[in-house]
């Protein structure tokens, strides 16, 4: 059972081929998602918990939210006005989403989400639904107060330092008077040197 | 004649007795859940606060009140005694009466305090089930 030397030296080759191959393969782990996240001065993880924390807090001591009987609120836009690509939408699901658990608050279904309510207040009224538990047309509650902001950003740089300022401001609006119920702001400084 | 001044100086003396009788300032600490098992505000911290990866900060004073929409409102008072600046991160953890855990895990909060410096971080109960709380400082 003699090995040729051609068999010897495709072995050698096929485990060398192995072993850089394992090496060069990257570890892939779990990490903590409330961590702090500095891998770029783009928008990150932490400016947008930061951001949502600050601005849900902030809220709840809002004297509408307060001393309200869980007054409804639908969430309007936060305008995008820094130059990189943000999900503005992230941050108000995350600020809906922490008011909602505050038990404070409750939402009424808002611009983005209209179109899949009317389309399925319309499904439930074809022929392939009970008609005595169908969703009635016409019962949707409108909100008291609507939510919108603005996300801007200031970058500036040098040879050595590129710092980037956002400043989050969200407001609540009173719907039937017009009125500025609530407003605040969270700024975030982020320098790479 | 004599018996108008001796009751006001009677009427003083009780007055200056129940002055020096009275608890004077509560301390801010006291409001805090907790304090009357801890005893101190020193004991208190140690009991609320945990450091991780030695920060070398002190916290002087906590105080905590509800407010009228029954949410527990946290003042803690840091101080940088240090003579260079420090970068630290921060969160807080939410607890009901009953030590259940009142609301998901916080982010870390990153915070500069810069040398000397001492600063109060401000913090709101994110519901009115969390009547109590802890607080994580890592460098």
């Amino acid at each position: 059972m003699s090995v040729s030397p051609f068999s010897r030296t495709a072995l050698f080759v096929a485990l060398l081929a192995a072993v850089l191959a394992a090496g060069c393969s990257k570890q892939v782990r779990y990490g903590d998602p409330q961590a702090v996240e500095t891998v770029s001065l783009d928008f990150g993880s932490t400016d947008l918990q930061t951001i949502a924390e600050a601005m849900t807090r902030s809220m709840l001591q809002a004297p509408v939210i307060a001393n309200g009987n869980q007054p409804i609120v639908t969430v309007q836009e936060v305008r995008n006005k820094t130059s990189e690509y943000i999900d503005t939408r992230a941050i108000t699901d995350s600020i809906r989403s922490q008011l909602s658990r505050s038990g404070r608050v409750r939402f009424a279904v808002d611009e983005a989400a209209m179109q899949q309510q009317i389309g399925e207040l319309q499904r439930q009224q074809s022929e392939y639904y009970e008609r005595s538990q169908a969703a009635e047309i016409g019962r949707m509650v409108g909100a008291a107060y609507r939510l919108e902001g603005n996300l801007v950003s200031i970058v500036k740089s040098n040879k050595k330092t590129k710092d980037v300022y956002y400043k989050f401001n969200l407001q609540l609006w009173n719907i039937q008077n017009g009125l500025l119920e609530w407003s605040d702001e969270k700024e975030i400084r982020k320098t790479e040197s | 004649m004599m018996k108008y001044p001796t009751a006001v100086v009677a009427i003083l003396f009780v007055a200056l007795a129940a002055g020096c009788t009275s608890k004077g300032p509560v301390p801010p600490s006291e409001s805090c859940p907790g304090f009357q098992e801890a005893g101190s505000t020193k004991q208190l911290v140690r009991k609320k606060v945990q450091f991780l990866g030695d920060p070398e900060v002190d916290i002087r004073e906590m105080r905590c009140v509800v407010t009228e929409a029954g949410l527990l409102r946290i003042d803690i008072d840091l101080e940088n005694d240090k003579r260079r600046n420090q970068q630290m991160e921060y969160r807080f953890f939410w607890y009901e009466p009953n030590g259940m855990s009142a609301a998901p895990d916080e982010a870390w909060k990153p915070l500069i305090l810069y040398a000397d410096e001492r600063r109060t971080i401000s913090t709101l109960a994110p519901n009115v089930k969390a009547q109590d709380f802890s607080m994580v400082i890592k460098r």
